[in-house]
């Protein structure tokens, strides 16, 4: 019985191929985005530890410098490590080899043969040559001064030739350098991660990077000693503040060094997945529904012979199982294509390395799973809903009443909204881990659009009839049937706009975040120099404090203020910090100290700290605040003013340059803010920077509007590129429209086929599906568009106002935003008005 | 005459039979009898077919729906017709409603061949120029009873008249129910809505398709009085399908089909000439 059962509904669902396809369009580009997302971050992954992997190679301990948290720019790698402990390491006994590391990711950019920078988008990585390093020379010798070598991958696909020269380029200036040797990594799994992966001497890294030592020591022990012996010993002889790790412990460092990169690119992406998902549940959730009412008289019918409805449940959870693995079968192959399409996306905008693309098993099995559960779920109410038609009314058709339960929904619906927002607000205010953050945001949004998904069936019916009443008026009778069948099923009308609701809410969240970012950041940048112009590396690495100066012996140049921007434990929490020289900071930086205390002469570690941080965290004048740098050293920052420019430093607390380079020992920079001299005219001091950028290949000198301009751009790149991802689940809704306004049609035949026969013409017929379809469209944008303006303001107001400190809403774009929507939800009705339309008035009338 | 009687060929068989009725008592209806000899009107004809045929399926498995039908309805008179299941009796109501194209053949609706019309004109003739009452599922769920009664007005963009709307509404009955919507209504005041729809826009003629099938024998007696009182009152030319022989008397004429041809015709029919004539069919 139960196959027969099974084997019926199958025929019933492959009855109608159009429905079919677009029900299992939802789930197979929902489960392709699942599988593509899995796919691609273990690709990514691979990549992005493969090259921690490949450090760690070969080595058995590491001795490095203890930190109580990593720098801002790990890739900067400051040297803390002296010659004297390199040598104090080799003393000790068991110790075969010790090999001092240096590296850096942003001194050294070769040209090409032809000229050109080597790689103007990804990382070229630059280490200090050491003998019996994971370095091995394919064809050359080691590299002395004025020489480097590089990986042979990029030698061989960018045609260098080894003895020739090329120009070299260095934040402060290009220089012909010798290409010495091709290497490759002696371990055979080495990967170089798709960068340029060059050496050069030690003595000429360290001179250039302005401090002698090294990031940390490689060590082999001899043979036939014993690792933990030879650990225990090291740590005996080391001083303090040096630790000795495994190469276990090294790795498993390396990766959490890298893993927030890895993370953040796959959760981003398994979030979009997880959204598309959502939005298909409801689709199938509807197609389920009203296959379900179609069959109701069928299903009565096979109850009256003796189906129980249990029976009848199980046949149709069979078929949406059947129907949920098909299509993620289907899903997954096509994952895999997208995971293509995305990695040479990344590739050719970023140059990020093409991963090694497989399907591994946990991919597949968690595709595989996610899409037939969420079929199975999507179809859950539905069957029950079925089951519980008593079967003489199923039998006579008579359908269930879905007006029966509003009080219910509106429960149900208003305590989901409720827990969701308390959920979102808990995760935007409370302290948390990131990770815990992210939950609480998500699954208060998911609360949040299921309950209003609900309490939304509750007001659709009034709504339309507000937002049709300009059509009704203007279209007379297609205008009033559009307006008055988005109420007739309510329910389905509310969830086919809840999935465009999703949609466009997330949208205008970006928007509003986004928009709002923008205005801080170009009121930040306006607000915050005095100066005209800026320098800053495009590639956003620190670099040399010798730029600045070599600025400032220009003599078209005024004055120079170099800024760096880090990190440093105050007060027990890690937080940005400002670093300048307290003299001459204020002559190009808009400082507005409205307090200055009058120790600043006894004073040897000033701070300054804006009056938004001082008043949120209650800091006075004269306060002492305990602060730790990255290595571990400590000092009290003694307060001397209150700055009332928020904006001005970039961050909230702004130390001396004397301080930091005493606790830290590093003299690089992030922004230096030029002031033109007076003397000159404004285009002797264009071709004065531009002939400093020619000379200085890696910085960019721009004025404070072209600052602002970039800024701006960049950030519109990334909304771009997330608004981009949620293009998917608006077009899966639409397919959603599309779906539902078929089945309300087949529905609605007879009625069609009676409005045809007195005289309703095809274009009139066709005019109120379309109606329909834009009102359902409108009515879910709408409410999206408040939800994520909500969400979106929410956000801002969250967000430290450190980062984000102005609300904007981008009113044109949201606008432009719902017209877009409806348009396309006018294009998704037309398949199916057109068909509907096309049928004769005497099929319709007999259907 | 039109133009158009020119190439129209006279119709000598139907032209016998036809009747003037000016029914305007049922005194009258009930002294007329079924004799041949009546006189013959004047009255224009409101619809005709000629040598129409209607086939279904391919050589092997043709049917013929309507095989060489040839008739008029005169305006202002109520015609039932009748026929057993698969006499074709619905196809010629849809033919000559012009939801339905013929095989062969013409549909005169007063001046105009049908089949000269493309799909928007015949949908813009059924609007403008013809009632509908259906079996069932008459009436549009959303839309409240004065709704739909103005239905065929609204789609044609026009103002209903006020005066005649009120006069039909009263007639049917239905002036406090016009808020209502379907729903709220039973299937007899349903179907005097679908009535009054049909007469809103003056149709030249309006056809029923087993309006009372799906209504109790009472309720189904008013409809046809009402329908009948319509023709009387308003000189409304109907055309009605039945298998009801009792349905069948309330008009002016019963036209029986076997078999997609015109068997048998009865004037001013009683229950038991229609049973008579049923039976003969049969046999």
């Amino acid at each position: 019985m139960d196959t027969k059962l099974v084997r019926h509904s199958f025929r019933q669902l492959l009855s109608n191929k159009v429905r079919l396809a677009l029900t299992s369009f939802a789930i197979v580009i929902s489960v392709a985005f699942v599988s593509a997302s899995l796919t691609l971050s273990t690709g990514i992954s691979d990549v992005i530890f493969g090259w921690g992997e490949t450090q760690a190679a070969g080595l058995d301990l590491v001795v490095e410098p203890e930190s109580p948290f990593a720098p801002k720019n790990f890739e900067v790698s400051p040297a803390r490590v002296s010659d004297d402990t390199v040598e104090l390491v080799r003393s000790v006994d068991g110790v075969a080899d010790a090999r001092p590391t240096l590296w850096s990711n942003f001194l050294f950019r070769p040209t090409k043969p032809d000229g050109e920078l080597v790689d103007d988008k990804f990382t070229v990585s630059t280490f200090g040559w050491v003998e019996g390093s994971n370095f091995e020379i394919v064809d050359g010798s080691p590299p002395r001064s004025n020489e480097f070598t590089l990986d042979i991958d990029t030698a061989e696909a960018n045609g260098y030739i080894v003895g020739e020269t090329y120009d070299m380029t260095t934040p402060t200036e290009t220089r012909a350098m010798r290409l010495a040797a091709t290497t490759q990594f002696r371990d055979p799994n080495g990967t170089t991660a798709g960068q340029v992966v060059q050496t050069i001497s030690m003595d000429e890294l360290q001179t250039e990077l302005g401090q002698p030592g090294y990031v940390n020591i490689h060590i082999n022990i001899e043979k036939g000693s014993d690792r933990s012996s030879v650990e225990a010993a090291l740590q005996q002889a080391l001083p303090e503040g040096l630790v000795v790790l495994t190469q276990q412990e090294a790795r498993s460092n390396l990766r959490e060094l890298v893993a927030p990169y890895a993370q953040g690119f796959s959760g981003g992406l398994l979030g979009f997945s997880a959204l598309s998902l959502f939005v298909a549940c409801f689709i199938i959730y509807n197609t389920f529904s009203v296959l379900m009412q179609q069959r109701t008289r069928e299903l009565g019918l096979l109850r009256a012979v003796g189906a129980s409805p249990r029976q009848i449940r199980t046949s149709i959870q069979i078929e949406a199982i059947v129907l949920g693995l098909g299509c993620s079968i289907v899903g997954i192959a096509v994952g895999l294509g997208i995971s293509y399409g995305i990695s040479e996306m990344f590739h050719s905008a970023a140059g990020f390395p093409r991963p090694d693309l497989a399907l591994t098993p946990t991919a597949v099995a968690l595709s595989l799973l996610v899409g037939t559960l969420a079929t199975l779920l999507a179809v859950t109410a539905p069957a029950r809903k079925a089951c519980r038609v008593p079967v003489v009314n199923a039998v006579r058709g008579v359908q269930p009443d879905t007006k029966k339960t509003p009080t219910v929904r509106f429960i149900i619906g208003s305590l989901l909204a409720v827990a969701g927002i308390v959920s979102i607000t808990v995760g935007l205010t409370a302290d948390a881990t990131t990770r815990s953050t992210v939950l609480l945001l998500g699954v208060g949004s998911i609360f949040v659009f299921f309950g209003v998904a609900l309490l939304n069936s509750l007001w659709i019916a009034r709504c339309s009839q507000v937002l049709g009443a300009p059509l009704a008026r203007l279209t007379n009778v297609p205008g009033r049937l559009a307006r008055d069948n988005i109420g007739r099923n309510r329910t389905r009308s509310a969830s086919t706009a809840a999935s465009l609701m999703i949609g466009l809410a997330l949208v205008s969240l970006v928007l509003v975040v986004g928009e709002s970012f923008k205005a801080t950041a170009s009121t930040g940048a306006e607000s915050a120099y005095k100066s005209d112009n800026i320098l800053y590396n495009q590639w956003d690495y620190k670099y040399p404090i010798a730029v600045a100066e070599k600025l400032e012996a220009l003599p078209e140049v005024e004055q120079t203020v170099a800024i760096s921007i880090d990190l440093a434990e105050i007060d027990g929490e890690v937080q940005y910090l400002t670093v300048a020289d307290q003299q001459t900071a204020s002559d190009l930086i808009d400082f507005d100290v409205s307090e200055r205390s009058d120790m600043l002469e006894g004073v040897t570690h000033p701070v300054i700290v804006t009056e938004r941080e001082a008043n949120e965290k209650g800091i006075k004048l004269g306060d002492e605040l305990e602060t730790r740098f990255y290595n571990g050293t400590t000092v009290e920052l003694t307060v001397v003013g209150i700055n009332r420019n928020n904006a001005a430093g970039g961050s909230s607390y702004y130390i001396d340059r004397s301080t930091w380079f005493e606790q830290t020992k590093q003299t690089t920079v992030d922004i230096v803010a030029i002031q033109s001299a007076a003397t000159v005219t404004e285009s002797q001091f264009e071709t004065a920077m531009e002939r400093f950028e020619q000379a200085n290949a890696q910085v960019n000198v721009e004025t404070i509007d072209d600052f602002i301009a970039s800024t701006e751009r960049s950030i519109n790149t990334s909304l771009q590129t997330i608004n981009a991802m949620m293009f998917l689940a608006i077009l899966i809704s639409f397919l959603g429209i599309t779906n539902t306004l078929a089945l309300s049609i087949s529905e609605r035949t007879t009625e069609m086929g009676l409005l045809r026969a007195v005289g309703m013409r095809r274009k009139q017929l066709r005019k109120a599906l379309r109606y329909e379809a834009f009102l359902i469209s409108l009515f879910g944008s709408l409410v999206g568009v408040v939800l994520g303006i909500a969400f979106g303001v929410g956000s801002v107001v969250a967000i430290p106002a450190s980062i984000v400190n102005s609300v904007q809403i981008p009113v044109a774009q949201i606008v432009i935003l719902v017209v877009l929507a409806s348009a396309a939800s006018v294009a998704a009705a037309a398949v199916p008005a057109w068909r509907a339309a096309k049928r004769r008035t005497l099929d319709l009338v007999n259907a | 005459m039109s133009s158009h009687s020119a190439i129209r060929p006279p119709n000598f068989a139907i032209l016998v039979d036809a009747v003037a009725l000016t029914l305007n008592d049922s005194e009258n209806m009930t002294t007329l009898t079924n004799d041949s000899d009546l006189e013959v009107t004047t009255n224009d004809v409101a619809v005709q077919a000629l040598d129409a045929s209607k086939c279904y399926g391919d050589a092997e498995t043709l049917v013929r729906a309507l095989d060489n039908v040839n008739i008029e309805f005169n305006a202002g008179q109520f015609t039932s017709i009748m026929g057993p299941s698969g006499s074709g009796k619905s196809t010629l109501l849809h033919c000559l409603a012009g939801l339905d194209q013929l095989s062969t053949g013409h549909i005169w609706f007063g001046d105009t061949d049908l089949s000269t019309l493309n799909q928007q004109q015949l949908t813009d003739l059924r609007r403008d120029r013809l009632g509908f009452v259906f079996q069932s599922f008459n009436l549009i769920p959303t839309m409240t009873t004065r709704e739909n009664i103005i239905l065929p007005l609204d789609l044609a963009g026009q103002k209903p008249d006020q005066e005649w709307f009120e006069t039909v509404v009263d007639s049917v009955g239905l002036a406090d129910r016009l808020r209502h919507r379907p729903n709220e209504l039973s299937g007899g005041q349903q179907q005097r809505v679908a009535v009054a729809r049909a007469l809103v826009s003056k149709p030249d003629v309006i056809f029923a398709d087993e309006p009372t099938g799906n209504l109790d024998s009472r309720t189904g007696k008013a409809i046809l009085s009402f329908l009948q009182e319509a023709v009387a009152t308003f000189g409304q030319t109907t055309v009605m399908v039945t298998h009801d022989p009792v349905a069948a008397t309330y008009a002016d004429r019963v036209v029986f089909l076997k078999d997609g041809r015109i068997e048998d015709e009865l004037l001013n029919p009683q229950v038991d000439h229609v049973l008579a004539a049923m039976n003969r069919l049969d046999g």
